[in-house]
């Protein structure tokens, strides 16, 4: 009997230094995944895991599902009561948490052999794949991993794939032969077989040369509005170049300022015509000192860019003139703008974490506090924000990973392992990613396997 | 037969004739008697004899002052006066002795003299003398040491003056002798050569320390000491004693087969062993040292030459005051500290890279006459072999010159790119020209050859100055973008820093590499220096050069690069920095080139 006792009284006392924290559960997610509003006490120690496992017995009928949750705006990644402490909040009031559905981690899908390192990669197009690689070839692919062709499109390496929004199909590259292309790369075409190739590269029709960079061209953004697009080159300058209209338009309004043709010299009869147009710069936006590494154009009026000169800086477009400088301390070597959120900014560079700046708020107020997110080993080669996703992102590095963030935790959510030699691009695409290295393969990764 | 043992007991008894008594009473086992204190009485006890009772006991014994152990095992103790033999007494076993003290009263006070075979028990007198001699005092009751002192000679005149001659007239007289050693001496304590007596050092309690004590008859024959001229006794290292093989006639197991006498031969003169053993039937055989006269020559022309200053230790209370003060190297950041890319595709030794001015190339030449370029940003590898020449160096523009060591009068050859014309501005080259490189700034032009770098000015055609590395063979040579300033790389694992308004000579030899040198390279923004070398390291220096000539060129070695291969050929071949990040790529012996980033 005391014995039974003393095991009972013990038991208390291990339950009383268990501390309880008192959570209201509550989520922005459909009905069905809706738990009753009545708080609940778990114990302190409680990780994502049991978490989600609290919220699953909660909501009894349905199929188990994967949870994330977000307390005070950050992803749950410790304990509760670690979280408490490090917020400050009291253990004693309701803990208000947020549950969202997990991520679901992306798995390998398929390896793709190229010809030459993979240095450019395009997913923005739906059920198709684009990419460029060292020797100046584009590829296509399909989103099931079938080759659809190959096309020399750069004389050098291609370093920088975009598609311009817009219903037209076009898509900006940009090479190491100082110039930058616009070609047409027809949609798929919904035939009744799928099995038949619906396009291939022998489709591709260059549409455009753009021509005045004096160096390489290294990265490309186009206008949100898809009529014209800005490029960023080794000559330290960011030209802005007009897409929209036709060369027989531009012949038309051969003497206005912006969208200007220039005939080639000496260019004749048929081959005149065969030749792709040229196209001058609209714009020209000087201030970096050394190679503008990486672009993007958020909204109209705003351009972002990042240089080997350790800054980042935002640019007025109607004023041609720098608004706003980030110091880094590093070479910095790609950015990328939001799509959701324009303000948002990720470079990450030489420094080996992916900074993000918010470019409503003055750089030097932040350079130094500036959110980082450390866990990369080696330089970073691309970033890029989930197209839909306002929290995620993703970042490739010479350490032969690629990272997928949700910028509301400090450590990634996956890290994809798989190249075996340095990731050079990488990209969102349908239901995945798709990443290009120098070991000449571009990989396939797939969210959408449970 | 006279032993070994008994020569030196006799040398002792020799060397101590005063204490004889003591010595036979130490050698000899004295039976029962309580060790010390009846040794210290007998010894007291002689001495004490020596004055007053030297004739009340006369010596019996003649034999003289020898060791009595040598009649241990005879009958008798000695001789009288008359030659007999005194014959030994029976002694008493220890029982006897412990009876005997318990019967009489008086066999305490009795000691034995074994010289004279006696016992002799001593008086209450001599022990009572034997006492005071212990308690420290005089042995004899009347000795007063402290009577009343008469002062004879007093500075109170005397009614009676022993001598009453009048002072002579010298006394009034100052004493010129001691003028001048008064002058000696004030010059002296004036010149710090005297230093005047100084209060004893105090210790914390402020008492005065007491000098140490120091043993008085310490062996004086040690090497540390003073001799009399003040210079150190070094003594003669102890050649090693001559065994069976210096043997004019050694055992047969010592003598050379015919195999060791030809690998003998076959040695260099200065490696093998001075002879070889060789065996005579008699001494008489031996035939005279050949080159006696040879060395006994060379032994003069030592003596004679070699020098005879004293070396002195400069005296340092603080070694670590000696060591500079530098900067932390994390202070002096950004600099290259890991290894970011490695570039393949060469097949032989990195010899030479160059990165192009924006940054974006990479120019890479190896031995196999392959030249690559590659993008240096992403690693890729894009080739154009093409025929590879041994040096060249790019300045701002329109010119460049191309080395070829071979090449005699047209070493150097500068080029002009416009116009497509070569001249050869030396018609003579004063040595093998290594390196060429042009001023930054100023039309300079310096030339490298293995033992001078000479610099021209080529306005005026004419040499405006010389440097001299001082040691070993010129490797590599690279500018300061201010030109005022160049680090020269040789052979022998140094690297001279040479202030151009300074001197000719380096303002600084640094000497680190275990290897020769193979590039030195500074950076053209960030105050950088480095240096690679066959060794298989790169080493990075912070090297800060000031705008105002007065202060001097600041250099802290802030990392070693060891990441590379060692291999035959050598580790590291190159060095350049990265035109505007700081970075630097080191071209391997191993056919790859490595980029150093920052982070």
């Amino acid at each position: 009997m005391d014995m039974d006792r003393q095991q009972a009284t013990g038991g208390a006392d291990a339950a009383q230094d268990q501390a309880q924290i008192t959570c209201k559960f509550v989520t922005k997610l459909p009905a069905d995944f809706k738990v009753p509003a009545a708080p609940v006490a778990v114990p302190a120690t409680t990780t994502r895991l049991g978490l989600s496992q609290i919220v699953n017995t909660l909501r009894t009928p349905k199929r188990a599902q994967a949870f994330d949750f977000l307390v005070n705006g950050e992803l749950v990644r410790s304990s509760l009561e670690a979280i408490l402490l490090a917020n400050k909040i009291s253990a004693e009031s309701v803990l208000e948490v947020e549950y969202l559905l997990a991520v679901v981690p992306p798995q390998p899908e398929k390896e793709l052999p190229h010809d030459d390192w993979v240095s450019a990669v395009d997913g923005s197009r739906p059920s198709m794949l684009i990419s460029g690689s060292c020797d100046g070839r584009l590829y296509l692919w399909s989103a099931s991993g079938l080759n659809l062709g190959a096309m020399q499109l750069h004389s050098g390496s291609i370093t920088a794939l975009q598609a311009i929004p817009g219903p037209a199909s076009l898509l900006l590259s940009a090479g190491k032969d100082h110039v930058a292309r616009v070609s047409h790369v027809p949609q798929l075409r919904n035939t009744a077989s799928s099995k038949t190739v619906q396009t291939s590269a022998s489709e591709v029709e260059v549409k455009g040369v753009f021509r005045g960079h004096t160096d390489a061209v290294e990265c490309l953004a186009a206008a949100p509005s898809g009529a014209s697009f800005c490029s960023g080159s080794w000559d330290a300058c960011i030209n802005l170049w007009q897409t929209q209209g036709a060369p027989e338009a531009g012949q038309e309004a051969a003497g206005g300022t912006a969208g200007r043709k220039r005939q080639k010299a000496g260019s004749t009869g048929s081959a005149a015509q065969a030749a792709p147009p040229d196209h001058e710069a609209v714009q020209r936006l000087a201030g970096h000192t050394q190679c503008v590494a990486g672009v993007a154009w958020p909204t109209q009026s705003r351009i972002v860019s990042c240089s080997w000169d350790h800054s980042a800086r935002t640019w007025d477009v109607e004023a041609s003139a720098s608004v706003d400088t980030f110091n880094a301390g590093h070479a910095l070597y790609c950015l990328s703008a939001s799509r959701e959120q324009p303000h948002a900014v990720a470079v990450a560079g030489a420094g080996k974490a992916v900074r993000l700046w918010d470019t409503r708020l003055p750089a030097s107020s932040q350079a130094a506090g500036a959110k980082a997110l450390k866990s990369h080993t080696e330089w970073i080669s691309a970033v890029q924000w989930h197209p839909t996703d306002p929290h995620r992102l993703l970042s490739a590095s010479h350490d032969k990973t690629i990272k997928q963030w949700d910028v509301r935790a400090s450590v990634p959510l996956f890290t994809l392992q798989g190249h075996t030699e340095r990731v050079l691009c990488a990209c969102w695409r349908e239901d995945g990613l798709a990443s290009g290295g120098a070991d000449s393969t571009l990989r396939f990764w797939d969210n959408t396997i449970p | 037969m006279v032993t070994k043992a008994d020569a030196e007991d006799a040398s002792d008894v020799e060397s101590e004739p005063e204490s004889g008594f003591s010595v036979s009473e130490v050698s000899s086992d004295v039976q029962s008697v309580d060790s010390d204190d009846t040794k210290q009485e007998v010894d007291d006890h002689n001495q004490g004899s020596d004055d007053s009772s030297e004739d009340e006991r006369p010596a019996r014994n003649t034999v003289g002052e020898i060791p009595l152990e040598w009649y241990k095992d005879e009958e008798h103790i000695g001789y009288d006066r008359e030659g007999q033999k005194i014959a030994k007494q029976k002694r008493r076993d220890r029982l006897d002795a412990l009876l005997a003290r318990n019967d009489s009263s008086k066999d305490w006070r009795a000691i034995y003299d074994e010289y004279n075979d006696e016992e002799i028990v001593l008086s209450k007198e001599e022990l009572k003398m034997l006492k005071r001699i212990r308690d420290g005092q005089f042995p004899d009751v009347e000795i007063d040491p402290y009577e009343p002192e008469n002062d004879w000679f007093s500075r109170h005149p005397a009614q009676h003056p022993i001598i009453s001659a009048p002072t002579p007239k010298s006394s009034f007289i100052p004493s010129k002798s001691e003028a001048k050693k008064v002058v000696k001496l004030v010059r002296a304590l004036r010149m710090g050569w005297l230093k005047p007596p100084t209060d004893k050092p105090r210790d914390e309690d402020g008492e005065e320390e007491e000098e140490p004590a120091y043993m008085m008859w310490q062996d004086d024959g040690l090497a540390s000491d003073k001799t009399a001229i003040g210079l150190s006794y070094i003594p003669a290292p102890k050649p090693q004693l001559p065994g069976h093989e210096e043997s004019y006639h050694p055992p047969q197991e010592y003598l050379p087969t015919e195999e060791e006498r030809q690998a003998w031969e076959l040695l260099d003169p200065e490696d093998r062993p001075a002879q070889l053993p060789s065996s005579y039937n008699s001494l008489r055989e031996v035939p005279g040292y050949a080159s006696f006269i040879k060395e006994r020559f060379e032994r003069c022309l030592d003596l004679y030459l070699c020098p005879r200053t004293r070396r002195r230790r400069p005296l340092v209370k603080d070694p670590e005051s000696l060591v500079p003060q530098l900067p932390s190297p994390k202070d002096l950041r950004p600099f290259p500290t890991t290894l970011m890319l490695r570039y393949l595709g060469h097949t032989g030794s990195v010899l030479s890279i160059a990165p192009d001015p924006t940054g974006q190339w990479l120019a890479s030449a190896a031995a196999g006459h392959s030249v690559f370029i590659l993008p240096s940003g992403t690693g890729t590898e894009e080739v154009e072999a093409a025929a590879a020449q041994a040096l060249s160096q790019v300045p701002s523009g329109d010119y460049f010159a191309s080395v070829a060591p071979t090449g005699n009068t047209q070493a150097i050859l500068v080029h002009q790119l416009s116009r497509q014309l070569t001249q050869n501005p030396f018609r003579k080259n004063k040595g093998r020209v290594v390196k060429v490189e042009f001023h930054p700034s100023k039309p300079f032009f310096f030339v490298a050859t293995h033992n001078h770098v000479r610099v021209y000015n080529l306005v005026k055609q004419q040499l405006a100055k010389k440097l001299v590395a001082g040691s070993g063979i010129i490797t590599a040579l690279a500018i300061h973008p201010s030109g005022d300033h160049i680090i020269v790389g040789t052979e022998d694992k140094r690297l001279a820093w040479f202030d151009m308004d300074l001197s000719t000579k380096p303002y600084r030899i640094m000497r680190y590499h275990t290897s020769a040198l193979t590039g030195i390279s500074f950076h053209r923004t960030y105050p950088l220096f480095a240096s690679s070398s066959t060794d298989a390291s790169a080493h990075v220096f912070h090297g800060m050069v000031y705008q105002d000539l007065m202060t001097n060129p600041l250099i802290v070695p802030v990392k070693v690069l060891r990441d590379f291969q060692q291999s035959r050929q050598g580790g590291a071949c190159d060095c350049k920095f990265h035109p505007t990040q700081p970075w630097i790529f080191v071209g391997g012996a191993d056919g790859v080139t490595y980029l150093f980033g920052d982070q």
